[in-house]
């Protein structure tokens, strides 16, 4: 009897942090998605200032912190689009790879999310 | 005169009793061929020797890469060097190895611009390294996939544009202008001399199966085509 109520107030607490964190697991996957693939052009906290930001490219990486920025161009394409296709899937630069050939659908969508708490949009 | 007895039976020694004739120089001969013979791959285990004892393999791994996670990656310290000998040229590591120079701008994976110096080895001892590095190949690097004449006129414009535009390599590595100046990201390995360091069939390989050379790398799998891949390589074997 004992045994029984142990597990139901294990399962009781495992099923609240589910609720309470929902996206705790898959965060932390996307930190380390992003940081590695994303970073070097974002920058780590995402603010478009990578170490290969530089002046010679004809256009700087995208600040996914403008929460009013990101909010105008996902409103034309969503996230997804440009990590899966690149700039030119969206009519921008190319410079920004598609992705679809590297990462898995579920690494591409918790990037996308990881983005979008980024962006706070 | 003498006699000398061989299986056939006997016949006349044409050397003089007491005098050993051409035999010492004929052995001599074959001493010095087969010491010639032998010392490259002398050399190569003098060079995997070397490799033991400066615990190089603590930073460089000459196994197969194997596909682990992002975090793996971040925890390496160096290249992984059990293609070595299809990716770099000979020369160029027996040069390096002596006088390394930086080919990144960050410390190994990371995206800190504070890399880590490579330690310097004797010149006779990195030419041994450089022998040894070179006979670990990889049986996907296609040979004679890119020809070793370069690219001319239109071929070389079609080249520069898949690299500067289409798949902006530069954005991620540094290259050269025409005029000498150093322009690019710089995440990804420094590329303005990679005409001196890197084999064309190994880049073209590279190109063709990232992910064979390096699981889970930065650089993103472009799935090119093969007249691209070979253009791409060419181009940036013409780096020098």
């Amino acid at each position: 009897m004992k045994r029984l109520a142990l597990v139901v107030t294990l399962a009781i607490i495992l099923l609240w942090g589910f609720l309470v964190f929902p996206g705790i697991s898959i965060s932390a996957d996307a930190k380390g998605l992003y940081k590695w693939y994303c970073a070097s052009c974002h920058g780590e906290e995402g603010k478009g200032d990578g170490i290969n930001s530089v002046k010679e490219l004809p256009v700087s990486p995208t600040n996914h912190t403008d929460t009013a920025e990101m909010k105008k161009r996902v409103a034309k394409n969503p996230f997804i689009d440009t990590i899966k296709g690149g700039g030119a899937a969206i009519g921008k630069s190319e410079i920004m790879p598609a992705w679809e050939k590297t990462l898995t659908n579920e690494e591409m969508k918790a990037l996308d999310k990881y983005v979008h708490d980024l962006c706070k949009c | 005169m003498r006699l000398c007895r061989l299986k056939g039976g006997d016949f006349l020694c044409k050397i003089k009793e007491g005098t050993m004739g051409r035999w010492p120089i004929i052995t001599l001969t074959a001493i010095v061929f087969l010491f010639l013979w032998a010392s490259p791959s002398l050399a190569q285990k003098e060079g995997e020797a070397i490799f033991k004892a400066k615990d190089c393999g603590s930073c460089h791994s000459i196994s197969p890469p194997k596909f682990g996670s992002i975090e793996e990656k971040m925890n390496e310290k160096g290249p992984n060097l059990s293609y070595a000998g299809s990716k770099y040229k000979e020369e160029w590591l027996k040069k390096w190895l002596a006088k390394p120079e930086n080919i990144h701008y960050t410390k190994y994976n990371t995206l800190s611009l504070k890399p880590d110096k490579h330690v310097a080895i004797p010149e006779k001892e990195a030419g041994e390294v450089a022998k040894y590095l070179s006979t670990l190949k990889d049986a996907k690097v296609v040979s004679g996939a890119v020809s070793s004449g370069g690219l001319m006129g239109g071929e070389k414009v079609k080249a520069k544009t898949l690299f500067d535009k289409k798949k902006a390599c530069y954005a991620c590595h540094t290259v050269k202008t025409t005029a000498g100046k150093l322009i690019g990201g710089r995440s990804g390995p420094d590329l303005s001399m990679a005409g001196e360091r890197l084999n064309g069939d190994w880049v073209y390989s590279y190109l063709k199966a990232p992910d064979h050379f390096e699981p889970k790398g930065r650089s993103p799998v472009f799935a090119l085509s093969d007249d691209e891949a070979k253009k791409i390589a060419a181009y940036v074997v013409s780096f020098k």
